[in-house]
């Protein structure tokens, strides 16, 4: 009985550490389903923790950064949700919405990412649009405490934030592959997907509640690095330069520097392909 | 076999328990004077009794005296402390030494370590006859494949899945029941918990980590784990208890959340609003606790009338509170609270004169 129980508890750690060996030469084999080239702002490489040098952790993973302010209530509307499974029926402005939608568990689906596309470029020119607004009212009067902080961090997310905005969302990846064919631009990755409820008010103070979709994180959000890869990357960074950005976080000043391509495969599971420092554009 | 073998040593330690009580019986009859053995009978006997001991002893590793006891219970909780820090230990140590390991070396610790667990619990298992090392090798090798699953996923950059919760039970179920190991076996059932609970809400199209999220699923899966404990265990004398008393925790939590939190509830699907939901699973918590009791009692099962009483309890005051703090002055609500403890030592009370009053 134990020589059995041990073998077979060692079996099963051979056959579940096979079933992931598995899975990951599954998922790098043949074409990738999208290959992107991605910065620093899209990609990042850990927080430079050490004053005296600029030093970060041993780079051994990347996290993989989307822009989380772009309005997905476009986009992301009650016919999204539905394919995707979510129980809409209920209108929006139902007594019992509230109620109804409250009760709604997150699902597992898989995203869109459009990488410098018009969703971007919509969120940049929002974006410009308070920060003129704020400088002019700045001009006229003293900003208060609150305004003058939006005014730093809206200047700062127009350089560092991420360029890589939702555009899309559904179950089948497929489906998706085929919506958004163009593979140097669109990464469609697993995502986990909550839905959103929110009311304002028309020019006319009538109170409308709208129903929408939120991508909440990625299933993959770290993506893990080879070792070859680690040490370049090691290498790279004592050329970054470190600044303290306006959340009073330390961060590297011009992430635009390092290129990343990142790769999607078979299962929508990520890789790095290569990164690179480019030395022109410090 | 060292099922066996622990099958013989609770029997091995009744025989010790009878043996001391006799002596102790009988020094009470002598002190009374009613009974009083002749002299040479008295030390043949007494020569017998220590003869057994000391076999028993040796076999067995039984305790002979209330020190023994005493000190065997805090060895069990020290084997279990130490069990749940060396699981910590590794976890956190994995986690803060380990980007600086080159990917062979990473790939080779978490290879080895849960079989290098397994050896470690095979050899301790061959050598101790109570076993108070081999339970906390047994939940470093538990902790060693889970961290083994979490960090290769990790490494390839895959999705994370219920599966790692089903093959960490199953990991575990074969190491308690290859070892003896209860502690193991916790582990086992708590990771079958959350499998069930992340599998319903997945084959619902939930996100799998959500689980938890609906107790209900805890509610369903605990009478399973409870029916666990009817399966011939025989070699395994232990098991049973700690299934019934897995399960009925995992059916009495779930229902002391949904007892406050209704929107939790699957009935708040079927246009049940909150209240209802929670005023349901309030009336129910009292009833199944109420019921667990009256069953622990006819069935003679000590471990379900504690788990049941103590819930049953817990459920109590829970209401208490909900009804009564926010409004009630806080001298009156004591003192409430002090009348009803009261009622339930006269309510203890009277089950435990019932339960003598069964027939054995």
């Amino acid at each position: 009985m134990k020589r059995f129980g041990f073998l077979a508890a060692c079996l099963l750690l051979l056959l579940a550490n096979a079933n992931i060996f598995v899975r990951g030469a599954y998922n790098r084999s043949g074409e990738p389903v999208a290959t992107v080239n991605l910065t620093g702002r899209e990609v990042k490489i850990g927080e430079p923790y050490s004053r005296e040098r600029n030093r970060a952790e041993r780079p051994v993973r990347v996290r993989l950064k989307w822009n989380q302010q772009t309005d997905s209530s476009s986009w992301f509307n009650v016919v999204k949700l539905e394919a995707i499974g979510f129980d809409c029926r209920v209108a929006a402005d139902a007594p019992e919405a509230k109620r109804h939608y409250d009760k709604m568990r997150p699902r597992q689906s898989f995203a869109v990412l459009e990488y410098e596309g018009p969703a971007y470029e919509a969120w940049r020119r929002e974006t410009e649009l308070k920060i003129r607004d704020l400088e002019e009212k700045a001009r006229k009067v003293e900003l208060t405490k609150s305004e003058d902080g939006s005014l730093k961090r809206y200047k700062w997310s127009l350089n560092a934030q991420s360029r890589l905005c939702p555009v899309d969302v559904g179950n089948d990846p497929e489906e998706l592959l085929l919506r958004h064919p163009d593979r140097s631009r669109f990464i469609i990755a697993p995502a986990v997907v909550e839905i959103a409820r929110t009311s304002r008010r028309d020019l006319r103070s009538k109170k409308t509640t709208q129903i929408y979709g939120e991508i909440s994180h990625l299933l993959v959000e770290s993506i893990s690095l080879s070792d070859q890869q680690c040490a370049r990357l090691e290498e790279m960074i004592p050329r970054l330069q470190v600044s303290t950005n306006s959340y009073g976080h330390r961060e590297w000043t011009s992430p635009q520097q390092l290129r990343f391509t990142v790769c999607y495969g078979r299962s929508y599971e990520p890789w790095v392909g290569d990164f690179r420092f480019l030395e022109e554009t410090k | 076999m060292v099922t066996q073998g622990r099958s013989y040593k609770r029997q091995a330690q009744q025989r010790a328990d009878r043996i001391a009580a006799f002596w102790e019986e009988m020094q009470c009859l002598e002190q009374e004077q009613a009974l009083t053995l002749p002299e040479d009978e008295r030390r043949v006997l007494r020569r017998h009794h220590d003869q057994i001991l000391e076999e028993l002893s040796r076999q067995f590793e039984v305790d002979t005296t209330k020190v023994q006891k005493q000190l065997s219970l805090g060895m069990r909780i020290a084997s279990l402390l130490g069990a749940l820090s060396f699981s910590a230990a590794v976890l956190l140590f994995a986690y803060h030494f380990w980007d600086r390991f080159s990917t062979a070396a990473r790939v080779l610790i978490l290879l080895t370590a849960p079989v290098a667990g397994l050896v470690a619990v095979a050899r301790v298992t061959m050598r101790e006859r109570t076993l108070y090392c081999a339970p906390m090798l047994g939940m470093l090798a538990f902790t060693a494949f889970g961290l083994n699953l979490a960090l290769f996923r990790e490494l390839f950059n895959l999705t994370p899945s219920a599966t790692g919760l089903l093959a960490l039970c199953i990991f575990a179920f074969i190491v308690a029941y290859t070892y003896n190991l209860r502690f193991v076996l916790i582990a086992g059932i708590i990771s079958f918990l959350c499998y069930l609970s992340a599998t319903f809400g997945a084959a619902r199209g939930v996100y799998w980590l959500s689980l938890g999220q609906r107790p209900e699923d805890f509610i369903l899966a605990g009478p399973v784990i409870v029916a666990l404990s009817l399966a011939p265990h025989r070699q395994y004398p232990g098991f049973p208890r700690v299934y019934r008393v897995s399960g009925l925790i995992a059916v009495f939590l779930a229902m002391l959340f949904l007892a406050s939190y209704g929107d939790l509830s699957y009935l708040s699907y079927l246009s049940w609003s909150t209240k209802p939901v929670e005023y349901f699973y309030q009336a129910a918590s009292f009833v199944v606790s109420g019921a667990t009791i009256c069953l622990g009692v006819r069935w003679r099962l000590q471990d379900v009338v504690v788990t049941g009483n103590v819930f049953f309890i817990l459920f109590l005051y829970t209401r208490f509170f909900a009804w009564w703090w926010p409004w009630m002055p806080a001298y009156l609500f004591f003192f409430i609270v002090g009348v009803i403890t009261v009622g339930l030592l006269f309510y203890l009370k009277w089950l435990r004169r019932f339960t003598l009053e069964q027939p054995t």
